[in-house]
């Protein structure tokens, strides 16, 4: 917990909804941890961020994912396998965050190790709370493996 | 049957009659010919005493030749001529044994013929010693004379007796031929009368039975003829098909459907007609029906069209022992089609359920959102106008929101089934119950219910009927705490579900309306909502196979009645199937 506290953590938001990028660092930045969070608008992106390609060349390694499944090029899914068959990365958390409520979706994710399923409330406050929330369990009360980096 | 017992009637009388004169001709035939043989008898008595008398005559002249000339010739003669008249008479006598006057008289004859020739004898001796003078003395004393005298009248006695017999007898032939004749001709008449009635019957019979036969033939033609007319009519392909693997018998519906001629179907093994890939499940179907003798109800396959195309079939067969089978096709391609392209759009609708949860409510949570976070950041900055319009979008895009799910809600009700299992409905309800916990608390709500039975369902539509119900019956109370009660009465292979409650009631006149999706009777400032709820309960009743309706009366209360399959299916008696 101590180590989280000490240093900012990095939280990479796969996100094509401008909105929604918008609403989530509101809510981060209201949050308890301090956090420094990235955002691309698609699997591709988000892969090459991870992988450090082209434009990402100096992009930190995230503490955290939030995938939305619904993206363009790449879907979530697709993202998701990927960064599970990569050794570098398969062990960095993923939340899916998306607005479907789905059961195929829901099983599916879970099949492909994410690591936990939110659907996008549609409340504000409700989105707010969410997203701090996650922020708590995964920073807070969750210990994740010491960074390589 | 009356017909024919007069044929067996007028068989028997002829029978009978026939029998009876054979009889009667034989009788008389006797009759006739004893008394032939009776004439002849009396004939023979009386050439008899002819004989006798006409041999006495020859011993006189015997005697008077010898006489007067002593030759002993005549002696001989006389001796012969003698016995035969004694021979004659000793006939004559023993022919008429049966009647004594006769044999008598006979028998006197007998003896006087005797003594006249021993009187003859003692002449020829005086005769002979004596001569001829003496001779002649004797032979006209009285006693030889008187014999003489006696023996020709016993004679003629004789001769008139037997020939008054004979006379008789005669009569009697001639009565008894007349008899015989009128016999014979009578019986002849009325044989021939009998046997032309005979006929008559018997003809009359025959063209009866023709007739039958003819309108019986002419019967089966037309059940043959009426069969042949459905058999060509058909719209369904219509066969019988042979052990050997080919078609005995096709109707013109073949050739309608496939496109090949009558002739074609039947000198080509079927399975030739068969799609490749369908060939091996219709042999095996076939020969497992052969042996089994079991009638198929549906069986599939695809036969080919004589343009190209497959055709499918759906059939319908009944075995025949020794491997004969009547079969109906259906020709289904264009069903399946239509089956398949019902499945395309059902499967686009579900794509566009997906789409509208997601794509959908994405623009709307952040029309939401940002309005809301617009209301956070600045409200009080703004005027109170803008505060209100803030809040009418907030509104607007949350209800749109509410709107968009529970349209979700409702298709997936169609698109997603789960597996119907037998579900006891107490359970079900106190589910729903649970569910409804926060507002049955709050709102102190009576809820009761009869016995429960089990019906076949799927349990977590079920749950849903309930809670929408109940929750709907709770939602629209009147002044006094909710009273619900739920019951359910056995109708037939289902049960009779209704949930009644004392809550404000429903005008009757929007007893069809509540049930179509959105429709809603109250401003949603009184009764908040999207009009789902009734939509929901009317998807689910139909989807499990029954229907809901509701009866109320305003200020009243309402009850909802709707029936569900029961899990047992029999039809029992009521309460047959509760814990």
């Amino acid at each position: 917990m101590e180590q989280h506290l000490n240093r900012c953590v990095e939280i990479l938001l796969v996100e094509d909804n401008p909105g929604d990028v918008e609403l989530t660092t509101l809510a981060l930045k209201e949050g308890k941890v301090s956090n420094h969070l990235s955002a691309v608008e698609d699997g591709i992106e988000a892969l090459a961020f991870l992988r450090r390609e082209g434009a990402y060349r100096d992009a930190p390694r995230p503490d955290l994912i939030l995938l939305d499944l619904n993206l363009p090029r790449k879907d979530g899914r697709e993202t998701l396998a990927e960064i599970r068959l990569d050794s570098e990365f398969c062990d960095i958390p993923v939340v899916i965050l998306t607005t479907s409520e789905s059961q195929l979706d829901i099983v599916e994710s879970y099949k492909l190790k994410a690591n936990c399923y939110i659907k996008k409330p549609v409340d504000l406050d409700h989105f707010m709370a969410i997203v701090r929330s996650i922020e708590d369990f995964w920073f807070t009360i969750v210990k994740l493996p010491a960074r390589r980096d | 049957m009356i017909q024919g017992r007069a044929l067996h009637i007028g068989f028997a009388t002829l029978l009978t009659f026939l029998i009876l004169s054979a009889i009667m001709s034989y009788a008389s035939t006797r009759e006739l010919l004893s008394t032939r043989d009776w004439l002849r008898h009396s004939e023979l008595v009386l050439r008899r005493i002819d004989e006798a008398s006409s041999n006495l005559l020859k011993v006189d002249s015997a005697v008077r030749g010898y006489a007067i000339k002593g030759q002993t010739a005549y002696l001989a003669t006389l001796e012969r001529d003698g016995y035969l008249a004694q021979q004659a008479v000793s006939e004559a006598k023993n022919l008429t044994v049966d009647r004594p006057s006769l044999t008598t008289k006979l028998a006197r004859l007998e003896s006087m013929v005797k003594d006249r020739l021993s009187l003859v004898r003692q002449y020829i001796q005086v005769r002979k010693a004596k001569g001829l003078a003496a001779a002649a003395v004797l032979h006209k004393t009285e006693v030889t004379l008187k014999i003489r005298e006696q023996i020709t009248e016993l004679e003629d006695s004789c001769r008139n007796q037997e020939q008054g017999v004979l006379a008789g007898r005669e009569q009697r032939a001639s009565a008894s031929l007349r008899a015989a004749m009128v016999s014979f001709w009578s019986s002849t008449v009325a044989g021939l009368f009998l046997l032309g009635g005979f006929y008559l019957i018997a003809a009359k019979l025959l063209v009866a039975q023709r007739q039958l036969h003819l309108a019986e033939g002419r019967r089966a033609n037309l059940a043959e003829d009426e069969r042949d007319r459905f058999f060509s009519l058909s719209l369904d392909l219509l066969c019988i098909s042979n052990a050997d693997g080919y078609f005995k018998r096709v109707s013109p519906a073949f050739t309608r459907t496939l496109g090949w001629s009558v002739d074609q179907m039947l000198t080509r093994p079927f399975l030739d007609f068969v799609h490749p890939d369908d060939k091996v499940a219709t042999k095996a179907e076939v020969d497992r029906q052969v042996q089994t003798g079991e009638e198929v109800l549906q069986f599939e396959n695809r036969y080919s069209h004589l343009d190209g195309s497959w055709r499918t079939l759906s059939w319908r067969s009944v075995p025949q022992p020794g491997g004969m089978m009547y079969a109906t096709a259906r020709d289904v391609t264009e069903n399946k089609r239509i089956a398949r392209a019902l499945d395309d759009k059902n499967r686009d609708l579900e794509q566009f359920a997906h789409v509208a949860s997601h794509d959908l409510q994405e623009p709307l949570r952040m029309v939401a959102s940002f309005m809301q976070l617009l209301e956070k950041k600045y409200k009080g900055q703004l005027d109170e106008q803008a505060d209100r319009w803030i809040h009418h979008a907030v509104d607007g895009a949350t209800r749109m929101q509410s709107l968009i799910q529970d349209l979700l809600t409702y298709s997936r009700l169609g698109s997603q089934d789960n597996e119907c299992c037998a579900c006891k409905m107490e359970e079900v309800i106190a589910r729903s119950l649970q569910n409804l916990q926060l507002v049955v608390s709050e709102s102190l709500a009576d809820i009761t219910m009869g016995p429960m039975p089990a019906v076949t369902g799927d349990k977590i539509q079920l749950i849903s009927l309930f809670q929408n119900l109940i929750g709907n019956a709770i939602k629209y109370r009147g002044g006094s705490p909710p009273n619900i009660h739920i019951s359910a009465e056995r109708d037939g292979s289902d049960w009779l579900f209704s949930v009644r409650d004392n809550g404000i009631g429903i005008d009757p006149q929007f007893a069809e309306r509540i049930f179509v999706i959105f429709q809603r009777l109250h401003t949603r400032k009184a009764y908040p909502g999207t009009g789902i709820g009734l939509a929901l309960c009317k998807r689910i009743v139909e989807r499990h196979g029954g229907c809901i309706r509701m009866e109320s009366e305003l200020g009243h209360g309402s009850i909802f009645l709707f029936n569900l399959p029961a899990s047992d299916k029999e039809v029992g008696s009521n309460g047959a199937a509760f814990e």
